[in-house]
């Protein structure tokens, strides 16, 4: 026979001053949560949901990203050559050797960033089918155009339709803008490879990417990769290799997150201990009735975890909340692993949500716990006055 | 004229809720030294450097080497007095997670430049058979304190390191672990021949950048433009700037980062705000009686507000002093942890001293607010308020 | 009316005392153009149906509330002209409170309650001290210095109280239903030590009351009807030995 919920509820409302100042406490631990996870969250998604399993990225062995990684002329000859490759609608496979590199271009608010560059066929898009050109057109081949991801619009210099980036000393003009749904590509520059192998003096290509004809065919090429020694080349499904660029930081994004925020957790378990503290001194006579009422000394209890559960899911939603206006914001930071900008937006998810609800309501439950079993008429709450003049 | 007692009494007749409070702002006073020391940290690779040193690299960008013939000119330029060159190797130690930076340099200019033959005084400090010992030698590497004891390297340790971008297999031997005197620079970083990696790969004949040593810092301006404007033309089109500017840059590429963090310091002040202005609204709310009693007696309006305000103005003080010395006492374990992420964690005295300063305005805060509604309650009012 | 005091000067004067408060539109009069002498060493009970306005006269003549027109003339003092520092520290030098409740600090010791008033007076620690024990001894308390007001009776506590008004030495004390919340036990014995006060240190005393008994402890008895004071003959009290 616990003691109705109403009775613990309607108390928050009584003492509305500090059920929302303890709220609100909770709530800011609760927004840091939210705000750090949905950066890495964002961080995440623009990464770790790129591409598809059966593309394949190879690259040269021992390297850990595109930037790092060489794929000579001849070794692309013979890997573009594989049987495993699928075929495109015109009949042409599926598969392109790429360029890939980091340059030095100037932000639209002062400083400068590095942006990644893709140099890769003007068909592309039959490759990477989730990206899209939503404004303009795709460069020519043998042309100095360029594609540019639409994060990248308003966040680096040129960067826009009928606008140019400029990339060792050439003004390379922009033509279309791509949207690859928060993938990669949406902070990367496209251009023709051989264009951008010629700019960069580069006598080979970066990594060769392919489409598998056969979705489960991966195991299988790695293996005849690994078979011919002249190759020197490792191949990677092209979702694995984006989630594994996001990786390290990401994680380094959730360790701080949850290091903030259990911190800050510590803090509001603290403020709203005090105030179910408060609220105790306040109601002895209250609680000594109901005890007087035949209510155990368990359900009384109970009901106080009820009631600082409540606080502390309160707190929860008022944390998200709080934090909910930065969801989509754009934002940029410098990838760990390709040393160039990725940009993304916060992402309050779903699961980001449950977290920072759920966290709430462990602060909740454990602010209650000192109180709840602390409430047979502690020395605590003898000190204070109102037993006597209520 | 104000009942001072009051207050070591109410905290003695609750020591919990006190407790609670002061902890409370003990812990947003640490997250605030500590986040606060971790941008003072970033901002000091910037700060503390050289104004004799320029560096200069590709204009496309850092991932884009020069060619290493390059030297020679540069080091012609006026008012040059040493060239040495970096180039970042990149490659894998046992597993791609275990990260820290490698380059290879050419350790005799390396050593006019960063190390003890520098008229400056060094930058990387090892001891001069060290120093021999890392020129004389081939394979030879130098590491950082910091990364020799995270995997317990001792000096003539065996390292092998694959290359990435430079394959290979290589092979270094340490040959002295460096501490650095400036915290622009990092103990995070190995440093081994440029020869051998220019050997491994059959020749690459480039680099990343090349440090000038400047006569005088007035000189940077006047050496940048003339190095810039010498390859303008050619396709190893450069750029130099001084070296604040060019790890500016590097903070530059982390994004809004001071911003973001200084953004959930301000969080972590506005929650602790709320749990001591709670705390002492609860407080004040249970003393309404004692408020009438005091004005009864003729205690006057002004003192029970101070009474207030110095209550908050205590137990959030108490509350600073402890988060800062609790931060200053696990200052070393707290690097130990984020060495990884920041060059150097050293709480500031402008740090401890903000937060001290932050905690009294908490204090001033949440007590005026209690302090001003117990001022201005009516005698009659709070002693006829019951509970 | 007692001859005792009749003679002595009058200590508190209030005249045309009116005091409204307006309830749902519509204006209560709680006092209604009262006039009220008392004289130096006098006691005096007020008797009146509850909310008649005991609590509110004595609020008034305590300077802790104000009427909206009329004077109190305490001591020489038109204490309406104050402002409210200079009542406060006028409260701190005439006035003693002794509250139904008590009204203890609860986080001080007897002790320290009874110190509070000497803060705001100029005497030092040691004098202070003198005058606490003096006080304390005075009302029976001097084994209890250091209980805390939950240590104590509610009639301990309410001699603690009683301390606390006499400490400052005021000119007179106002005592709204001392024994109010007392047992008969406990409220005879205030009542003694209020006797007490009054005969032997001639303390002025305005109580008020809603028990008969106490009443009949007092020189005078008035009743609060209607907004004004009615005098009320008395019912065969035995004549005080100074009296008629
Ligand atoms: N702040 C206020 N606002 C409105 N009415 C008030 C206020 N304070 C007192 N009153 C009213 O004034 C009247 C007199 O109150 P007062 O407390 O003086 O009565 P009392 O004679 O002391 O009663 P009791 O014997 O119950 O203590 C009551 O009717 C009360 O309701
Ligand atoms: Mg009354």
């Amino acid at each position: 026979m616990p003691v109705p919920l109403r009775y613990h509820l309607r108390s928050l409302v009584v003492r509305r001053v500090a059920t929302a100042l303890t709220v609100l406490a909770v709530g800011f631990s609760v927004s840091i949560l939210v705000l750090v996870l949905s950066l890495a969250r964002g961080f995440e998604i623009s990464l770790a949901d790129t591409g598809r399993t059966d593309n394949v990225i190879l690259l040269r062995k021992g390297a850990t990203s595109e930037g790092e990684s060489g794929v000579a002329r001849d070794t692309a000859r013979i890997l573009l050559a594989r049987p495993e490759i699928a075929v495109g609608g015109d009949g042409r496979p599926l598969a392109t050797g790429e360029m890939y590199a980091g340059i030095s271009l100037p932000r639209d608010t002062g400083g400068s960033t590095n942006v990644a560059m893709r140099g890769t066929v003007p068909w592309a898009l039959e490759l990477r089918d989730g990206v899209r050109v939503v404004e303009g057109r795709m460069f020519r081949s043998g042309s100095e155009e360029v594609v540019v991801g639409r994060r990248l619009v308003g966040r680096v210099k040129g960067c826009r339709i009928g606008g140019a980036v400029e990339c060792a000393g050439r003004l390379m003009p922009v033509v279309g803008i791509v949207d690859a749904g928060g993938g990669a590509p949406d902070s990367e520059i496209w251009g023709d490879v051989e264009v951008l192998l010629q700019v960069f003096q580069r006598g080979g290509f970066s990594s060769v990417i392919l489409r598998l004809q056969d979705p489960g065919g991966l195991p299988a090429l790695q293996a005849a990769l690994e078979a011919d020694p002249r190759l020197q080349t490792k191949g990677i499904a092209e979702r694995d290799y984006f989630r594994q660029q996001a990786g390290p930081q990401s994680r380094f994004f959730r360790i701080m997150a949850y290091f903030l925020a259990s911190i800050m957790a510590v803090g509001a378990v603290f403020g709203s201990t005090n105030t179910l503290l408060a609220s105790l001194a306040g109601r002895t006579r209250e609680i000594g009735t109901l005890l007087a009422m035949g209510y155990l000394p368990r359900h009384v209890m109970l009901g106080f975890l009820a009631e600082a559960l409540a606080l502390g899911l309160m707190g929860g939603v008022v944390g998200v909340a709080m934090a909910w206006p930065v969801n989509g914001v754009a934002t940029g930071t410098v990838n760990w692993l390709s040393w160039t900008e990725q940009a993304f937006s916060f992402a309050i998810t779903g699961d980001v949500i449950f977290q920072a609800v759920f966290f709430a309501g462990v602060v909740g439950v454990v602010g209650g716990l000192v109180p709840a079993v602390d409430n047979s008429p502690p020395s605590e709450t003898a000190g204070s006055y109102p037993q006597k003049t209520e | 004229m104000t009942p001072w007692m009051l207050i070591p009494a109410h905290v003695r007749r609750s020591p919990l809720r006190s407790f609670l409070t002061v902890g409370s702002v003990a812990i947003a006073i640490f997250l605030f030294c500590l986040l606060r020391t971790v941008v003072t940290g970033i901002e000091a690779t910037v700060s503390k450097t050289s104004s004799t040193r320029v560096i200069t690299s590709s204009a496309v960008s850092l991932f884009v080497n020069l060619p290493v013939s390059m030297w020679d000119k540069i080091r012609a330029v006026d008012g040059v007095r040493a060239v040495t060159h970096w180039t970042w190797f990149g490659g894998v130690y046992v597993d791609p997670k275990e990260f820290f930076a490698r380059f290879s340099v050419d350790p005799p200019s390396f050593r006019e430049v960063y190390g003890d033959r520098h008229p400056g005084g060094a930058i990387y400090l090892l001891a001069e058979e060290e120093w021999t010992a890392f020129e004389r030698e081939r394979t030879a590497c130098i590491a950082g304190a910091d990364i020799a004891e995270k995997y317990g390297w001792k000096v003539g340790d065996r390292i092998p390191m694959q290359g990435t971008i430079y394959p290979g297999d290589y092979e270094f031997t340490l040959r002295g672990i460096y501490r650095t005197s400036n915290a622009s620079f990092d103990q995070q970083t190995l440093f081994f021949h440029w020869k051998y990696l220019d050997e491994m790969q059959g020749g690459i004949g480039s680099v990343s950048t090349f440090t000038s040593d400047l006569e005088s810092p007035e000189l940077a301006p006047l050496v940048a433009g003339s190095v810039d404007s010498q390859f303008s033309s050619s396709a190893n089109r450069c750029i130099t700037l001084t070296e604040q500017a060019f790890q500016a840059q590097f903070v530059a590429m982390w994004g809004n980062y001071t911003l973001f963090l200084s953004f959930i310091g301000g969080a972590v002040l506005v929650a602790a705000f709320m749990v001591t202005l709670n705390t002492l609204l609860l407080n004040a709310r249970e003393r309404v009686t004692e408020v009438g009693v005091l004005k009864t007696l003729g205690f006057p309006d002004a003192s029970i507000g101070l009474l207030n305000l110095a209550e908050g103005v205590a137990l959030c003080g108490l509350g600073g002093l402890c988060g800062v010395g609790f931060s200053l006492a696990v200052e070393p374990a707290l690097f130990s942890v984020l060495k990884a992420f920041v060059p150097t964690f050293s709480i500031l005295p402008e740090t401890s001293a903000a937060a001290l300063c932050i905690a009294t305005a908490l204090g001033l805060l949440s007590g005026a607010i209690p302090g001003v509604m117990a001022a201005r309650i009516p005698v009659v009012r709070a002693l006829r308020r019951v509970g | 009316m007692a001859a005792g005091s009749a003679g002595r000067r009058v200590i508190i004067e209030a005249a045309d005392v009116v005091k409204t408060y307006t309830r749902g539109g519509e204006t209560v009069y709680v006092l209604d153009g009262l006039d009220l002498e008392v004289r130096e060493g006098e006691w005096l009970a007020l008797m009146g149906p509850s909310g008649s306005g005991k609590t509110t006269l004595l609020n008034v003549l305590g300077g802790l509330d104000h009427p909206d027109s009329g004077n109190v003339i305490a001591d020489g003092e038109d204490i309406e002209a104050l402002s409210s520092r200079d009542l406060a520290a006028w409260r701190s030098r005439h006035v003693g409170f002794i509250f139904q409740l008590y009204n203890l600090i609860p986080v001080l010791t007897a002790y320290q309650n009874v110190e509070l008033p000497l803060l705001l007076t100029s005497l030092d620690r040691r004098e202070r001290d003198a005058q606490v024990r003096t006080a304390l001894g005075l009302v029976g308390l001097a084994e209890r210095l250091h209980h805390y007001p939950n240590q104590l009776s509610g009639g301990q506590e309410q001699r603690v109280a009683i301390a606390r008004a006499l400490a400052t030495d005021p000119t007179f004390l106002l005592a709204d239903e001392p024994t109010g919340d007392l047992d008969a036990r406990s409220a005879a014995s205030i009542l003694d030590l209020l006797a007490t006060l009054n005969r032997d240190l001639g303390k002025t005393i305005v109580m008020v009351t809603h028990d008969p008994r106490a009443a009949d402890r007092a020189d005078r008895l008035l009743h609060l009807e209607k907004g004004v004071l009615l005098e009320q003959e008395r019912r065969g009290r035995a004549p005080r030995p100074d009296g008629a």
